[in-house]
């Protein structure tokens, strides 16, 4: 009777410490979690506060890709001082053109459209500009590259 | 044991997912986008983005869609397929699998596919800031086993132990949370960039098994993007006698635009294309403007749409299953954003499918779910429940204040303070209430008791704090004090959380089908509240300084407040009629506040530049009278 009492409690024992051992390890994990977010959300605060204004940008450099593409065309004095106005506003906010004329051609800053007779993998000709938005490519130039023939 | 990851092996896009904090997420690539292009030039060890920008300059070693070729032999007709659109080589190689021939060296397909797991490694890996040995990769369910084990063996030349290999729908249901213990049918519909795939799957004790499956392994968003591709370059031709497919600068900026178009008109029903600049004739600039509708879009690819459903039938033949006996169609794949593709799902399978999960990610997700699972973090973490429905009381005018919203998440605690709605009431009574409907009456009662001993207080005064609380189990325990005594009272109300699905889903039907009518109910409330206020504040006022006003200006006042209440106490009294005797009496309150409170200036002047006491006090009384309404109507309990 007194033996029974005690390998019941044995087994409890065991069940409960195994049961310590799982609730233990799944703290641990979710506090893990909770740390790596933390340390995450605070370098995406970081980001988010310096990346506000990438997605307006991105866009606004689609017409500022037009008024180049009309002073191409126009070569009007005036069109000229809005384009530099606009440029020296984005540049405030940390947007830099990517040098690409001539370049060695770098997929990473640069998406080839179209392959034209000229020095083997350089840039022959930009067809849109790409821009850092401080350190990172936020739009990639694009270009046309020579095909060494 | 380290983070298990899911990845999404597609045909064009794939994706990573890993299970955080209870909850399956996508991880970013190092592009910063939630999938990246599956297109691989392995001599420079270019993955991603950025093989694909350079994709036009070295077309022969960049690779793509080299999922088609996983597990198959040269001869077979997937690779002699993929071959005749394949700008890279592909050959016989050994055992008569094919292969690809790269600048003398030959790759494996299960090599290629490596590469783009990498990336997938180490894009998780900078995400997790530890390092990544395991995970969970999808395939096509119609994938064979030779398919599979080379889908493995891609997996471990990436450095990854595979721990399952899982069908691409199973990844869609779990995602989709289809897991729950439920014996259904279900079906997935899975319209991605390049393949299409329908596939039912029958659930039950957690175990999918895939009944049939079916599609078309070339069809995808990029035939609609070209569709739409020759009908701007066509139309631009009809106008202006240009052809801009000849003009490869042209071409790109069309192609960009019409993406966007695609994307814009899914959710907009007409949309503009505007490429200035886009070619020249005669030395002219021409421009490309042309507005585009959705109609049109759906015209152009409708048979595109249509060619999904022959599949849909086969699999639905396949797997001796009538279409009432579904119980679910999940969607999957970008494509499937598209209103039309959605209409035509729901026309066929009769069903309005469940859209519930970003397409794109679904299959990513499921596959981390799948790692949560195998790794033990899901298990757990998944008995965190969330309130169906929202948790309030019941306040002045009969309306439900809600004090736990509906999908929070259990363990929860909140508190409110409440007041009297009059003078010298000795007691408020806590009616407990669950439902989305905004007037107590609709709601179902949980319980109720009765808080007394209040001190006799002006209404508005007595600060009762009400504090719902509720356990990870469900339980409910709601308690209210008075600030002043401390006296307290409290209940508790087991398996708030536990009502059926059914009963669940009939409520929030409830809700929505009377939200008009509720809210014109509420409106006729909140208007009798506001009245009700403004009677009992002026009175006050009329009052305690009632003689200050003048004689005339009181009785006007009271009159009119008379005439109010004589409203308010009529019940078939509307909230016009209720609002433009309430407009009177605060527009002649205002009126006569303000000209005491000037009178009162005056006086005051040649005294100085300090405000008098009494004036300023009649003309806070008389803003209270306005800024109260809307505490009053919230934050009174009904005696």
């Amino acid at each position: 009777m007194v033996k029974k009492t005690t390998s019941k409690n044995i087994t409890e024992l065991a069940r409960l410490s195994s049961r310590v051992e799982e609730l233990e390890s799944n703290y641990k994990r979710v506090l893990a979690d909770y740390q790596n977010q933390e340390r995450r959300h605070k370098e995406q605060q970081v980001n988010t506060i310096k990346m506000a204004s990438a997605a307006l940008i991105e866009k606004l450099l689609l017409n500022l890709d037009s008024l180049e593409m009309a002073q191409t065309h126009l070569k009007d004095r005036g069109l000229q001082i809005v384009i530099d106005q606009l440029r020296a506003t984005l540049g405030q906010e940390g947007l830099s053109v990517i040098n690409s004329d001539d370049q060695d051609f770098d997929p990473l800053l640069m998406d080839c459209t179209e392959v034209v007779p000229g020095k083997k993998d350089i840039v022959i000709e930009t067809v849109s500009r790409g821009y850092f938005l401080f350190d990172k490519v936020l739009r990639p130039a694009k270009v046309k590259v020579g095909s060494g023939a | 044991m380290s983070k298990i990851i899911g990845i999404d092996l597609g045909t064009t896009n794939s994706a990573i997912a890993v299970m955080e904090g209870g909850t399956a997420k996508i991880i970013p690539s190092a592009e910063g986008r939630n999938t990246f292009p599956s297109i691989v030039e392995p001599i420079k060890g270019l993955v991603g983005d950025v093989a694909k920008r350079q994709m036009v300059l070295n077309s022969t070693s960049t690779i793509f869609s080299v999922k088609r070729l996983m597990g198959q032999k040269f001869t077979g007709k997937q690779a002699q397929k993929t071959k005749e659109i394949a700008p890279f080589e592909i050959a016989e190689g050994k055992d008569g699998m094919a292969v690809i021939n790269l600048g003398g060296k030959t790759f494996t397909p299960q090599e290629i596919s490596a590469k783009i797991l990498q990336k997938a490694k180490a894009d998780a890996e900078a995400y997790l800031g530890q390092t990544v040995t395991d995970a969970v990769i999808t395939v096509p369910a119609y994938f064979d086993d030779s398919q599979r084990q080379a889908t493995k063996q891609a997996g471990e030349i990436a450095g990854l132990n595979v721990q399952r290999i899982v069908n691409e729908p199973t990844a869609a249901a779990l995602a989709y949370g289809l897991d729950k213990g439920k014996n259904e049918t279900v079906v997935v519909y899975d319209l991605g960039g390049g393949t299409f795939d329908v596939s039912i799957l029958e659930l039950g004790d957690g175990v999918f098994e895939v009944k049939s499956t079916n599609g078309d392994t070339f069809l995808g968003g990029d035939d609609f993007d070209r569709r739409l591709i020759d009908h701007i370059v066509s139309e631009f031709k009809k106008e202006s006698g240009v052809d801009l497919s000849l003009d490869k600068q042209a071409l790109q900026r069309i192609k960009d635009a019409a993406e966007k178009a695609k994307i814009e008109l899914s959710s907009a029903t007409e949309t503009e294309i505007n490429q200035p600049f886009i070619t020249q004739r005669d030395g002219q600039p021409l421009h490309l403007t042309m507005k585009i509708s959705r109609a049109k879009l759906e015209e152009l690819v409708d048979d595109l749409i249509q060619k999904t459903i022959e599949p849909c039938k086969k699999a639905l033949a396949d797997a001796k299953i009538e279409k009432s006996h579904i119980a679910e169609v999940i969607l999957v794949g970008g494509m499937t954003r598209m209103p039309k593709v959605q209409q035509v799902v729901k026309d066929f399978f009769g069903k309005e499918p469940n859209k519930s999960v970003n397409p794109d990610e679904a299959v990513a997700l499921g596959a981390a779910i799948q790692g949560g699972v195998i790794s033990g973090d899901v298990k757990d973490i998944l008995l965190l429940d969330v309130t169906p429905l929202t948790l309030g009381i019941e306040t002045m005018g009969g309306v439900m204040t809600p004090l736990i919203e509906r999908n929070t998440t259990v363990p929860s605690s909140k508190s409110q303070t409440f007041s009297t709605a009059s003078d010298n009431q000795p007691q408020v009574e806590v009616h407990i209430l669950q439902g989305e409907r905004p007037m107590a009456g609709d709601n179902k009662t949980l319980g109720s008791f009765v808080l007394d001993g209040i001190p006799a207080a002006p209404r508005g005064i007595p600060q009762i704090e009400v504090t719902f609380d509720i356990d990870a189990n469900g339980i409910l325990n709601v308690s209210a004090k008075d600030k002043a005594t401390g006296k307290e009272q409290k209940i508790t109300i087991k398996n708030a959380t536990n009502l059926s699905d059914a009963e669940v889903e009939k409520m929030k039907q409830e809700a929505e089908k009377y939200a008009e009518e509720d809210k014109k109910k509420k409106e006729l409330v909140d208007k009798r509240n506001e009245a009700d206020t403004l009677i009992i504040q002026t009175r006050k006022v009329l009052k305690d300084a009632g003689d200050k006003f003048g004689a005339d200006a009181a009785k006007e006042m009271t009159e009119s407040l008379d005439e109010l209440e004589k409203e308010l106490k009529n019940e078939s009294a509307t909230f016009e009629s209720l609002d433009t005797k309430l407009k009177t009496s605060t527009e002649l309150v205002q009126k006569h506040a303000e000209a005491l409170y000037k009178a009162a200036a005056e006086k005051d002047q040649p005294a100085g530049e300090d405000k008098p006491a009494e004036g300023p006090k009649a003309d806070s009384d008389a803003s209270e009278t306005k800024s109260d309404t809307k505490p009053a109507e919230e934050g009174e309990v009904v005696e």
